[in-house]
């Protein structure tokens, strides 16, 4: 009984509007209009016909493996450090997840200031040595503008693979180390064979929620580019935002949300079966 | 890892550090750097400001643009109010899923585990319609339910994971000792699940302080609004100076930064109890 108020509330805040979501790709339905009829697949068969949604699907997927790519490789490699025996290495450690907890609008906010034409400390530097200015604005550069989402992305969460990595890495016992190295194992097979299989499950959980969170995500590219220049970093979730906030097409908009949805689909099947085979 | 690095290994090591935390640390440093200085030192273009260059302007400035004072208190208002909502129900969320067997826990467990992984947008398009049903838009209960989306499922499951590490017999201990099931949740198993409740709410805290996508669609006017409102709508206006719209970044980062400093040792732990169960 003392629970019920809990999943009322996860009814309210997120069964009923993602039911409702649901239903509403379906439909007609629009901001300027009330009601609505059930209008089938159609809003489905638009969007794959629409090319901003095609650019936006690609970039997604783009982005998401890129992006989880990189912060899995860096984040590995800032792992083995964290676990080495040096002095000061918890100074390292504590700061570590700093970029973590900044709102990302703030992130968005320092990376501007970071890039800004003539001067920003990009900039700055890239004048003294001697590679000239930028071409004015980066988040505006048909060239630099995605690569700079993906950056930010990197940069917000490889410190989170980083430590979650290392964190694991410690619960793996120190004897199988020197075991193997008794056995003349090099320190590259003593990564091959006890870290990565220690670290593979942490691993495999931090991709998944990456790759949920990466191709989720909103503010990033609302925030620094608003899917320009040219929809160059346009997103499926900016493009749901706009479907419904700008063109008052509730039901596209919805369409595409499922979509997204569909997409992560099998991350989400993934991630609730291995979570919950792991605590039973 | 093992044994004792040589001298180069060392170096090496502190090198690749470096190379690291300049990449993290860097964004942070230039943009408090650049809220203390004037904007003409800003403007001329380099690295390190004359000592003269150094100012407080940009704050006192931030400060005196109409409605930044508001939406930092809405901040710690809105920030504040989705952590209290969090912690009250997801603790009683995460008490039932933990330590009642009835039925229905499995698919519980799995509405939990999938509601974090549901597109944002998704959700935002049926729950605007849902607030103005409720008459909430553009006020605080608006805003802090919407946020409360993204805060409960999490908060829930890595409560669950503290509490499945209370013993079964203690809890019971204490209903045989005379407590009602309230008062065995409030003397023994809150007290034992401390860190697990320091990071549920960090992490509400953090969520609500940083979100924008749902309070921007929420609060229609500046009464409910929050800094990272103000931010967006500053980068997209281009009317401000940089060293103003670094100042107001800062102002942003800092609350976060301090609460994180209290919960840091405890975090890294809770945040992979509760979404890896690791």
């Amino acid at each position: 009984v003392l629970a019920l108020p809990a999943f009322a509330l996860i009814g309210l805040v997120v069964l009923y509007p993602v039911a409702q979501g649901i239903n509403l790709s379906f439909t007609n339905a629009s901001t300027l209009t009330p009601g609505y009829t059930y209008v089938g697949l159609d809003n489905f068969k638009q969007d794959f016909n629409d090319p901003v949604f095609m650019t936006a699907l690609k970039n997604s997927l783009i982005l998401t493996v890129s992006a989880v790519g990189l912060e899995l490789i860096l984040g590995m490699g800032l792992a083995l450090l964290l676990n080495l025996r040096l002095r000061g290495i918890q100074v390292f450690r504590s700061v570590t997840m700093a970029s973590w907890v900044i709102p990302i609008v703030a992130t968005v906010m320092m990376w501007r200031v970071l890039v800004l034409p003539r001067y920003g400390l990009f900039n700055v530097i890239a004048d003294n040595i001697g590679l000239g200015q930028g071409d004015g604005d980066w988040f505006g550069s048909l060239k630099l503008a995605f690569p700079l989402i993906v950056t930010m992305h990197v940069w917000r969460n490889a410190p989170f693979f980083g430590i979650a990595l290392f964190a694991c890495m410690r619960t793996i016992p120190q004897d199988h180390y020197e075991a193997a190295a008794i056995d003349g194992a090099s320190a590259f097979q003593r990564f091959l064979h006890i870290t990565l299989p220690g670290v593979s499950y942490v691993a495999m959980i931090m991709v998944i929620l990456h790759v949920l969170f990466t191709f989720n995500n909103f503010d990033f590219v609302y925030v620094a580019t608003g899917g320009g220049p040219i929809n160059s970093t346009m997103v499926l979730p900016v493009y749901v935002y706009r479907l419904f906030w700008q063109n008052y097409q509730t039901g596209v908009a919805a369409s595409v949300g499922v979509v997204i949805m569909a997409i992560l689909l099998v991350f989400t099947v993934f991630y609730v079966t291995r979570v919950r085979e792991r605590e039973a | 890892m093992l044994g004792r690095l040589t001298l180069p290994q060392k170096l090496v090591s502190y090198l690749l550090l470096l190379l690291y935390y300049a990449f993290f640390l860097i964004p942070i440093l230039w943009i408090i750097l650049t809220s203390f200085r004037t904007n003409s030192s800003i403007i001329i273009g380099s690295v390190i400001p004359k000592p003269s260059d150094f100012t407080l302007f940009s704050y006192s400035d931030v400060w005196n643009t109409p409605g930044v004072p508001t939406f930092l208190r809405n901040s710690v208002i809105i920030a504040l109010g989705v952590t209290t909502l969090s912690l009250v129900v997801s603790s009683l969320g995460a008490y039932g899923l933990s330590k009642y067997h009835t039925r229905g826990r499995r698919s519980l467990v799995v509405v939990v585990l999938s509601s974090q992984t549901f597109p944002g947008v998704l959700i935002l398009v049926p729950f605007y319609t849902l607030i103005l049903q409720l008459n909430l838009n553009d006020t605080y209960m608006g805003v802090i339910l919407a946020q409360c989306v993204g805060t409960l499922p999490f908060c829930i499951w890595t409560l669950k994971g503290y509490m499945d590490g209370v013993p079964d017999a203690l809890v019971d201990a204490s209903l045989i000792d005379g407590c009602g099931r309230l008062g065995s949740f409030l003397r023994v198993i809150l007290p034992t699940t401390l860190p697990g409740l320091a990071v549920a709410a960090f992490y509400a805290f953090s969520g609500s302080w940083g979100d924008y996508l749902f309070v921007s669609v929420v609060s229609g006017s500046d009464n409910t609004a929050t800094m990272p409102v103000f931010l967006y709508r500053v980068s997209s206006s281009e009317q401000m100076a940089w060293g103003t719209i670094a100042a107001g970044t800062v102002l942003t980062i800092v609350p976060v930064l301090i609460v994180f400093a209290f919960v840091q040792r405890w975090l890294v732990e809770g945040l992979l109890a509760g979404a890896v169960k690791a």
